[in-house]
C-alpha cells in the first residue's frame, strides 16, 4: 500500500464521536490538533488577512475609513457588523488564529514528549530482509575490516546499533530538533504579540516648530494602549521642537520627492536637558520608549479681528496634508463670537492655477504659498456636545460671507468689519511615541525559528543497513538504506561510506535533473 | 554617456536577448534531441543576459550612490537578475535548457513593463529607505523572488507533463520533486525576509508588525508556501496539488509586487511611478 493509500484510508477510518463527554472532547481535541484541521487553519487565515489588505483599517487611518464609508454608505452597516474596518482585531480573526495556534500547541506538545522521551534512542535493529531497501548491494570484504567499517560510520556521526553481523546506523535526530524549535519559536512569538498588546501604548502627537510636547495622556492626539497599561508607567519626559527641517528634490527626476528631515529638538528627562536630532529610521529611545519622526506638514499663523480691531484668534494652524505636492486643509472655528466664526482654508505652498483644477500646488516646498479661504458665519455646532473633527467644519447652518486668496504678510477686510491676516507659514512634525515591553521575546522568537528552520528543513532523517557474512575465508556485505524524506537520496550516504572505505568511486554528479 | 543612460542600454540589450531567446527556447523545446544545439545557444545568451541585467544593476548603483533598488523599477529589474540567476546557477549542476522559456518569459514580460510602465531616472533614496536594512531585507526578497519564480515555472511544467506533453524532458516526478527542493531553498530566505522588515519596520516606524499591505501579502505568501511544505510531509501531497498550490503562492507575490505597491495606499508605497 503506498504512503497516500494508507493516509487515504486511516481519513475514512476516523471513528465518530463517542456519545460520552469525556470521549467527545478527546474526539474534538483529536480533530482539532490533526494536520489537515491544521493546513485548513492556515488557508483560512491567509485568507481571513486579504480583505484587511484592501479595506481602510481603522488602526491604519481613521480618516480612510470615514472617506470609504462616505463612498459607499449603503455597505457600511454590515462591514461595520463583520468587523471589516479592524479586520486583525476582529473576532472571526482571533478566532482563527486562536485555533491555530491550540492546534499548533496540540502538535508540538505530544512531539516534544517523544523526543525528549528517545533523546537517547539508538536505531532499531536491522530487519531481516534488506534487499528490498534502496541502493541494494553486495561487497566482497577483506577479513577484519568490520571494525574500520564501524569506526568510519561513527566518525560520519551515525547512531549505530550493533547486533553481532549487522547493524544500522542512523542520522538526521537534529531534523526533529529543528521543527520543535521552530514551532515552539512560533508559540513565543504570538505569546510575545499578545503580551505586547496587553501591556504596549502607542501614540502620535503633532508638533508644531517652537512649541512643545510632554509626555502625559492630555498631549496625545491620538492614544492606544494595552488593556494592562498603567499610565504612571510612562517615562517623564519633555521635548521642544526647535527647529524641523526638509529637503525636497528639485531636479526634474523624481521632483519633489523628499530627500531628508531633521527634526531638531531639545529633550529634558530625569533633570538633563539635551539636543538631538530625530531623523527617519533613527528614533531616539527613552527607558524603553521610543520617539520616531513619521510626517510634517505646514502650519500657517492666522490672525482674526474684529471691527474694533482686536484680535479674536491669533495662532499657526496645522494644516492636513492631501498629497504628495503638500496641498494641506486647515479649519478655524471661533466660538466666542455671535454669530460664531468659521473658516474653511486650502494651503498650497507652491500655488499654481491648472485650467482644469484651478489652484493646485506642484511642489512641495515653499516656493510660492498662498492660503484659499472662505469665511463661514452661523452656529458651528460645537455646543451639542458631539464630538467635531478639528479638520472639518459643518457648514449646514452656516452661510458664506466671503472668498479670498492671501500671500504671506497680506491682509483681507471683509465687508462685515473683520479682517483674517494671514502672517507667515511655520512646519510642523509628526512623532510616534511608542513602546512594547514583549518586542524582544518576539525578536528572540524570530531569530529561534530561523534556527529552527534550517535544521528542520536542511536535515533529513536516514539510515542504513549493514550485514556482514563470513564464508570459510571470505566476507560478503550487503548494504542498503532508507530515507525518510522523498528529496533525499540515501545511496549519497552509502557511496559517502564506500568511498571511505575505498570500496568505491565517489558518483559522478548527475547532470539529470 | 552617464552611467545611468548605459544601464538603460544594457535593459534594452536585455529585452532584445530575452526575445530572441524566447524564440530560442521554445524552437529547442519542440526538437527531439534532449540538449539540442539550439537550446545550448540559447543558453549561452542567458548568461550573456545575466551579465548585462547585472551590469546594469550595478550602473544603477554607481549612479545614485546606494543599493540599486530603491524604487519599483529597480526592484523589478533586480528581480529579473535574481530569476536568470537562479536558473543559471541551477543550470551550472543539472541540465535544465528546458526550463528556459518558462524563466525567460516572466523575465521578459517584467522587463518590459519595468521599462514602460516602471521606469524611474536613477536618483537618491527618500528618507524612509535610508537604512542599512535596505540592503539586507530587500536583497533577502528579491532572492526568495527569484527562487520562487523558478518554482512557479517548474509547476506549470509539471501540469503539462503529466498530460503527456514535452515527452523528452525529465519525468513528471523528478520535476515535481525539483520543485520542492526550490520552495526548501527559498522558503527560509523568504522568512529571513520577513523577520528582517520586521526589524527594519520597528527602527522605522514604532511597531515591528502592523498589518500594512505588504506586510499582509508577505504574511500571506509566507503561510501559502508553509501550508505547502506542511502538506507535502505530513498528509503527503504532491504533484498536481502541490504545484497548484506553488502557483497560487506565486500569484499572492505577484499581487503583492503589482497590486499592492501601484493601487493599495500603505507604509510601502515607494513605486516612484
Amino acid at each position: 500500500m503506498s504512503k497516500q493509500q494508507k493516509i487515504k484510508k486511516q481519513r475514512t477510518q476516523t471513528p465518530l464521536p463517542p456519545m460520552n463527554l469525556r470521549g467527545f472532547f478527546r474526539w474534538l481535541w483529536h480533530q482539532l490538533t490533526s494536520m489537515n484541521t491544521a493546513l485548513l487553519l492556515l488557508l483560512l487565515v491567509a485568507l481571513a488577512a486579504i480583505p484587511g489588505s484592501i479595506l481602510p483599517q481603522k488602526t491604519a487611518s481613521l480618516l480612510r475609513v470615514k472617506q470609504w464609508k462616505e463612498n459607499n454608505p449603503g455597505l457600511v452597516k454590515i462591514f461595520e457588523q463583520l468587523g471589516l474596518f479592524d479586520v486583525y482585531g476582529s473576532f472571526w480573526f482571533s478566532a482563527i488564529y486562536i485555533l491555530l495556534m491550540i492546534s499548533l500547541i496540540g502538535c508540538v506538545i505530544p512531539r516534544l514528549k517523544v523526543y525528549w522521551q528517545n533523546l537517547n534512542e539508538i536505531p532499531q535493529k536491522t530487519p531481516e530482509n534488506i534487499t528490498r531497501f534502496t541502493g541494494y548491494q553486495k561487497i566482497n570484504l577483506k577479513s577484519n575490516s568490520y571494525k574500520s567499517i564501524q569506526k568510519v560510520l561513527k566518525k560520519q556521526k551515525w547512531r549505530l546499533n550493533i547486533s553481532g553481523n549487522s547493524l544500522t546506523a542512523e542520522k538526521g535526530y537534529l531534523r526533529e530538533a529543528g521543527n520543535l524549535v521552530f514551532h515552539a519559536s512560533l508559540i513565543l512569538i504570538t505569546i510575545a504579540v499578545a503580551f505586547g498588546a496587553l501591556f504596549n501604548y502607542r501614540g502620535t502627537i503633532i508638533v508644531k516648530e517652537g512649541n512643545g510636547f510632554a509626555n502625559n495622556l492630555t498631549q496625545y492626539d491620538d492614544f492606544h494602549a494595552g488593556k494592562f497599561f498603567k499610565e504612571k508607567s510612562m517615562p517623564d519626559f519633555y521635548f521642544y521642537l526647535k527647529n524641523f527641517e526638509v529637503d525636497f528634490e528639485r531636479g526634474l527626476n523624481q521632483r519633489g520627492a523628499p530627500r531628508g528631515f531633521v527634526a531638531s529638538i531639545s529633550l529634558e528627562n530625569a533633570g538633563q536637558v539635551e539636543d538631538v536630532d530625530v531623523l527617519v529610521n533613527k528614533p531616539i529611545e527613552i527607558d524603553g520608549t521610543k520617539i520616531y519622526l513619521t510626517g510634517h506638514g505646514y502650519a500657517p499663523r492666522i490672525e482674526v479681528k474684529d471691527k474694533n480691531n482686536e484680535i479674536v484668534f491669533s495662532d499657526s494652524v496645522t494644516f492636513l496634508p492631501q498629497d504628495a505636492n503638500f496641498s494641506s486643509i486647515g479649519v478655524i472655528k471661533i466660538p466666542d463670537e455671535s454669530p460664531q466664526i468659521g473658516i474653511n482654508a486650502r494651503f498650497l505652498p507652491t500655488a499654481e492655477i491648472d485650467p482644469l483644477n484651478g489652484p493646485v500646488s506642484t511642489f512641495p516646498g515653499l516656493d510660492d504659498p498662498e492660503l484659499f479661504m472662505s469665511f463661514w458665519q452661523g452656529d458651528l455646532g460645537v455646543n451639542e456636545g458631539t464630538p467635531q473633527s478639528i479638520y472639518r467644519l459643518e457648514t449646514s447652518n452656516m452661510v458664506e460671507t466671503g472668498l479670498e486668496e492671501l500671500k504671506p504678510g497680506q491682509t483681507w477686510k471683509l465687508d462685515n468689519g473683520y479682517s483674517v491676516t494671514f502672517q507667515n507659514v511655520e512646519r510642523f512634525a509628526s512623532f510616534q511615541i511608542s513602546y512594547d515591553p514583549a518586542k524582544g521575546f518576539a525578536l528572540a522568537g524570530a531569530i529561534f525559528a530561523m534556527l529552527g528552520m534550517f535544521f528542520g528543513l536542511g536535515i533529513q532523517r536516514r539510515r542504513i543497513f549493514l550485514k556482514i557474512s563470513t564464508k570459510s575465508d571470505k566476507s560478503v556485505m550487503e548494504l542498503s538504506g532508507l530515507s525518510k524524506s522523498a528529496t533525499h537520496d540515501v545511496g549519497l550516504d552509502i557511496n559517502r561510506l564506500l568511498v571511505e572505505l575505498k570500496l568505491a568511486k565517489p558518483f559522478k554528479k548527475d547532470r539529470n535533473l | 554617456m552617464n552611467s545611468n543612460s548605459l544601464s538603460n542600454l544594457l535593459v534594452y540589450f536585455s529585452i532584445l536577448l530575452s526575445a530572441i531567446n524566447l524564440v530560442l527556447f521554445s524552437v529547442a523545446l519542440s526538437q527531439n534531441s534532449k540538449t539540442s544545439k539550439t537550446s545550448r545557444i540559447a543558453m549561452n545568451l542567458t548568461w550573456l543576459t545575466g551579465i548585462f541585467l547585472g551590469l546594469a544593476l550595478v550602473l544603477r548603483g554607481v549612479a545614485a550612490q546606494r543599493a540599486p533598488w530603491g524604487n519599483m523599477y529597480e526592484f523589478a529589474l533586480a528581480s529579473c537578475f535574481a530569476i536568470i540567476l537562479s536558473f543559471l546557477v541551477i543550470s551550472i549542476r543539472k541540465d535544465i535548457n528546458w526550463l528556459g522559456i518558462f524563466v525567460i518569459a516572466p523575465v521578459l514580460i517584467l522587463l518590459g513593463l519595468s521599462v514602460v510602465v516602471l521606469y524611474t531616472e536613477s536618483g537618491p533614496l527618500v528618507p524612509a529607505l535610508k537604512s542599512s536594512w535596505l540592503l539586507i531585507h530587500v536583497t533577502a526578497a528579491i532572492i526568495s523572488y527569484g527562487a520562487f519564480s523558478i518554482n512557479f515555472g517548474l509547476s506549470i511544467i509539471y501540469l503539462f507533463k503529466v498530460k503527456n506533453k514535452f515527452k523528452k524532458l525529465p519525468s513528471a516526478n523528478r520535476i515535481d520533486e525539483f520543485s520542492y527542493k526550490v520552495v526548501l531553498f527559498a522558503f527560509p530566505i523568504w522568512t529571513f525576509a520577513v523577520i528582517s522588515g520586521a526589524i527594519w519596520a520597528e527602527s522605522a516606524w514604532g511597531r515591528y508588525w502592523g498589518w500594512d499591505p505588504k506586510e499582509t501579502w508577505a504574511f500571506i505568501t509566507w503561510i501559502i508556501y508553509a501550508a505547502y511544505l506542511h502538506s507535502r510531509v505530513t498528509i503527503g501531497w504532491k504533484g498536481k496539488k502541490s504545484a497548484w498550490v506553488g502557483i497560487i503562492g506565486y500569484v499572492a507575490i505577484i499581487f503583492n509586487f503589482f497590486v499592492i505597491n501601484i493601487w493599495v495606499t500603505g507604509l510601502h508605497s515607494y513605486a516612484g511611478v
